[in-house]
């Protein structure tokens, strides 16, 4: 077998090398061929995946893939091919691409790709070791990381703990942007993803809670204390049910948090959809938005970011900026079409949701920043309220309105500072723009990276919520 | 664009001279070389030649157009009852050789750790399916997707209140071929088309937003038979008027659903925890109680490949024939959803739900279309019944989610109506609706007679970073005691 690794890895910096080739001769046959521009995203993932069910590792998954992105424009008219095999004679991608440019009506505001000459932001955004380590030792990892689970429920004498469902998945990735006006950056980016769920039986009764980790770097000394945090709050749920329906008061903590604000809130700040007429805070530049408890920068220098990186999808340098400083909207996210738009520079934020997509402004990493006191602490604070541990539906909250939607899943009804017992089937709702001004109570300084964002517990008061 | 009969034969000439020579029945004594050398129990591979395209246009100005090409191979070993998945893109012998030699190293990697896995032996399959279609839309030049964009574009641009529209056409072609070492050849083609549009009204400072779309498994004929000019004014209208309307108190109701709706409802809350690999995982409430009731007795709910209206599965990504499920009948559990492993491992019989998003992902078991049988009701008669309550919609709802181990599940409505005096009478902007599986169903008094069943090219379903085009509905059906709340 060690013969047919030795000889993977060789294949693999061959691909790269004839990739990289291919590219230049594309964008330097383009201008003969008559696109006025060309721009080549190539995205090249080393991914393995480990899948988990009833305590067991039951499959595993190992490739590499090439995802590849080509946008041309002809004057004011652009278009994109997305390929995962790029023909070694450019002409072949060429004659996919240029009709689809021409059929394009023309886009009155187009200004061109980036050329952006700043250098890029230096970050810590790979982890070699995650591209390096063997199958065996991720293995090892899974199993270390389901025991660490398990453990404080096997201590506390449950009949039965086991990791339900799961999976490990460890992603080495390339990223190259090369186009016709020079931008030619390649960066290397590491991303892995833990999540079990533990299900854990005592009395006749069952309880369980989900381990998440999606970060870009591997601290097995942090997935350890999440495994065991985790595996002391699957202890919190037994029997848990619906409770009345009314006005609680509402602690986040700090994951939740950051889900709310994803996808409640951050499209608002994008210039494309200030421009476009469906962002609620459009016209409120410069304007308090939210409490003076409440600053967001976008941070693409987040340690263990997902979204930490020196360049965005254009290829423009990112910076690290206050979005929102104390409760006053002070930044407009930008690509280079929607600054050259509102006649300004890009602010580094241009992001794709698939290689060949238009870069759209987003977050790098959002970062709510953190104040003071922790989850523990708003629960003790708590007349009547809810802790809400996980959600599900937050995704249909509605950034064009501000309106927030979820289900809680795993939550604990507490009554002057004392738990009352185990909640779920509850929706919650009301709108982000209440919450983060006048229904803000407290943000937490217990901040915790998951994905794309870095924020802490929130205590929120008179959130609606429909139970029984 | 078509995919391209050139490149097809091209694949499939490399695929079949390069893959299928060496490792299928067609030449039985290299597969038994291949066990001999590498000790395999048992391997498979999924082809793909996908393409798409994708027009957004916003406010009137192309945000995206572009055509996706994708092809690849995914492989599946199984050792020593040990299961390893790779995949290429690259469609070259020495790339494929070296994508099986990964599976195989990584399913060695685990065969400490795992089960031993085991396959349903079923007969081999060798089919063919196309779904149908009139005009093929790959024919039709881009400029005319563009131009159906534009018209509904002006249509909807004069609409005193709209703010904002993001209006979409998409198309795919999706090609598999599937083989196995007992001799599968399976191959499914499937065309889906539609359009649709997210609409933002800013009416006296409030902002309302509302998506919906149209699509089918079929040609460009679909796009043809819609008025587009009417469709998108008419959600137009109704995103101006949702600006205005209330919310509703949040609480419990008695609610019927429409059909939209109902199709939503089931897939989330019950076709989930139905899928066997989450039973077989001891992740679903819904694990050990096959012959228990679970739902209301009007309840029946079938999972179907070939329903009118809904996504098109013959066969599955196993090569298994899709058969019709009753996975409840008459409000008693009859089994559950399954691929071959889940149904090898659960002693029961494999159902043609094993999916793949794509080449690169593997096997899951997949809900295909989720509906409710009709029974007897109408819809008008069971609202005039019910007295008070309220009708929720689902055009406009953006989904839904499932937690399988504790049961609660979530979904989202568009805008909807207040049932007084057993009529609809008052809007009421979009909700969310909140239940746990085991007592939902049990809470449905009437199931209507209209079976409706859609499906979209723009979403799915999914589960583990995989995405799969599905299609749900139903009759109308009135649910008892709803938890109803958001926004």
């Amino acid at each position: 077998m060690e013969d047919h690794t030795y000889a993977f890895e060789d294949s693999q910096l061959e691909v790269v090398e004839v990739v990289d080739d291919v590219i230049e001769r594309i964008i330097a046959r383009s201008t003969e061929r008559g696109l006025s521009e060309l721009e080549v995203y190539v995205v090249k993932t080393n991914i393995r995946v480990f899948t988990v069910a009833n305590d067991k590792i039951i499959e595993a998954s190992s490739s590499v893939d090439h995802d590849i992105g080509l946008r041309g424009s002809i004057g004011k008219r652009v278009g994109a091919i997305r390929l995962n095999n790029l023909p070694r004679n450019p002409d072949e991608a060429l004659d996919s691409l240029i009709p689809v440019v021409k059929s394009s009506p023309e886009d009155p505001y187009w200004s061109g790709f980036a050329s952006d000459a700043k250098a890029p932001l230096k970050v810590e955004a790979y982890d070699p070791r995650i591209g390096k380590m063997t199958e065996e030792e991720y293995v090892e990892l899974l199993k270390a990381t389901m025991e660490r689970l398990k453990e404080p429920g096997l201590r506390r004498g449950v009949e039965k703990a086991f990791v339900a469902e799961g999976l490990l998945m460890a992603s080495d990735l390339e990223v190259t942007i090369s186009n016709t006006h020079g931008v030619c950056r390649s960066m290397k980016k590491s991303i892995v993803t833990i999540w079990l769920t533990l299900n854990i039986l005592k009395n006749g009764s069952q309880s369980d809670y989900g381990l998440v980790y999606n970060k870009g770097i591997l601290d097995q000394g942090e997935l350890e204390r999440k495994a065991l945090e985790s595996g002391e709050r699957a202890l919190l749920f037994f029997n848990s049910k619906p409770i009345e329906s009314g006005e609680y008061e509402v602690v986040f903590e700090p994951t939740q948090t950051g889900l709310i604000l994803q996808f409640s809130l951050a499209p608002a700040f994008s210039g494309l959809n200030i421009l476009e007429n469906r962002s609620p805070l459009r016209s409120k530049l410069g304007e308090v938005v939210f409490s003076d408890k409440v600053s967001i920068r976008d941070n693409p220098e987040l340690r263990g970011g997902v979204g930490t990186r020196g360049f965005d999808d254009e290829g423009v340098a990112t910076s690290n900026k206050r979005v929102v400083d104390k409760g006053v909207f002070k930044t407009i996210l930008h690509s280079h079409y929607t600054a050259k738009r509102m006649n300004t520079d890009s602010t580094g934020n241009g992001i794709r949701t698939h290689p060949a997509a238009q870069p759209q402004p987003g977050f790098t990493n959002l970062e709510l920043e953190p104040g003071s006191g922790n989850l523990e602490e708003f629960t003790r604070d708590l007349k009547k309220g809810i802790v809400v541990y996980d959600i599900i539906g937050y995704w249909m909250s509605d950034p064009f309105t501000g309106s927030v939607k979820a289900t809680v899943t795993h939550g604990l009804l507490v009554e002057n500072g004392v738990v009352v017992k185990p909640v779920k089937g509850v929706v919650i709702g009301g709108s982000i723009y209440d919450w983060l001004s006048r229904n803000l109570v407290s943000v937490g300084g217990d901040s915790v990276v998951n994905g794309n964002a870095s924020t802490p517990s929130i205590l929120i008061s008179s959130v609606k919520v429909a139970g029984k | 664009m078509p995919i391209d009969l050139d490149s097809k034969i091209n694949l499939l000439t490399i695929v079949i001279t390069n893959w299928l020579s060496k490792l299928t029945h067609i030449d039985p004594d290299l597969v038994l070389k291949l066990r001999d050398q590498l000790g395999l129990d048992f391997i498979d591979a999924r082809i793909q030649v996908y393409h798409s395209e994708l027009v957004v246009l916003d406010n009137g100005v192309v945000r995206e157009l572009t055509l996706n090409k994708h092809q690849g191979i995914g492989v599946r070993v199984l050792v020593g009852g040990s299961m390893g998945y790779s995949s290429t893109n690259s469609l070259d012998r020495e790339s494929i050789r070296d994508a099986t030699e990964r599976a195989l190293k990584i399913a060695r990697a685990i065969s400490g750790e795992t089960f031993k896995l085991a396959l349903y032996e079923r007969p081999v399959v060798k089919s063919r399916a196309s779904s149908s279609f009139q005009v093929d839309p790959g024919l039709i030049d881009i400029s005319e997707k563009v131009e159906l964009l534009k018209t509904m574009y002006s249509a909807v641009r004069e609409l005193q209140g709209v703010s904002s529209s993001t209006i979409r056409f998409g198309y795919e072609d999706d090609y598999r071929l599937y083989i196995s070492s007992r001799g599968d050849y399976v191959e499914v083609s499937r065309k889906m088309i539609g359009a649709g549009a997210r609409l933002i009204a800013h009416v006296e400072g409030v902002y309302e937003s509302f998506g919906d779309a149209e699509s089918a498994v079929a040609g460009w004929e679909f796009i043809k038979s819609i008025n587009w000019d009417d469709w998108i004014r008419d959600r137009g209208k109704l995103v101006v008027e949702t600006a205005r309307a209330r919310r509703v108190k949040p609480g419990r109701y008695d609610i019927v659903l429409d059909n939209d709706m109902v199709g939503l409802m089931l897939h989330e809350a019950f076709g989930h925890a139905s899928e066997g690999d989450i039973v077989l995982a001891g992740g679903s409430v819904l694990g050990g109680r096959v012959g228990e009731r679970v739902a209301s007795e009007y309840v029946s709910i079938v999972d179907d490949g070939l329903v009118e209206g809904g996504a098109y599965v013959p066969f599955d990504d196993e090569g298994t024939p899709k058969r019709k499920v009753y996975t409840v009948k008459n409000g008693v559990l009859q089994g559950y959803l399954h691929s071959l492993s889940t149904a090898r491992a659960l002693g029961q019989e494999p159902t043609g739900n094993a999916r793949v998003m794509s080449y690169r992902h593997p096997i899951l078991v997949r809900q295909t279309n989720t509906y409710m049988e009709p029974r007897d009701w109408s819809p008008d008669e069971m609202i005039r019944d019910m007295k008070n309550g309220l009708y929720i919609k689902g055009r406009g709802a953006l989904g839904g989610e499932v937690n399988p181990l504790t049961g609660a599940f979530t979904f989202t409505s568009g805008p909807s109506y207040i049932i007084e005096n057993g009529e609809p009478k008052t809007l009421v902007k979009g909700v969310m609706l909140s239940g746990l599986i085991l007592d939902t169903l049990r809470n449905v008094d009437a199931v209507g007679k209209d079976l409706l069943v859609r499906t979209s090219v723009f979403g799915g379903c999914g589960k583990s970073n995989q995405m799969v085009r599905v299609g749900d509905g139903g009759p109308h059906v009135r649910v008892r005691g709803f938890t109803i709340g958001g926004g």
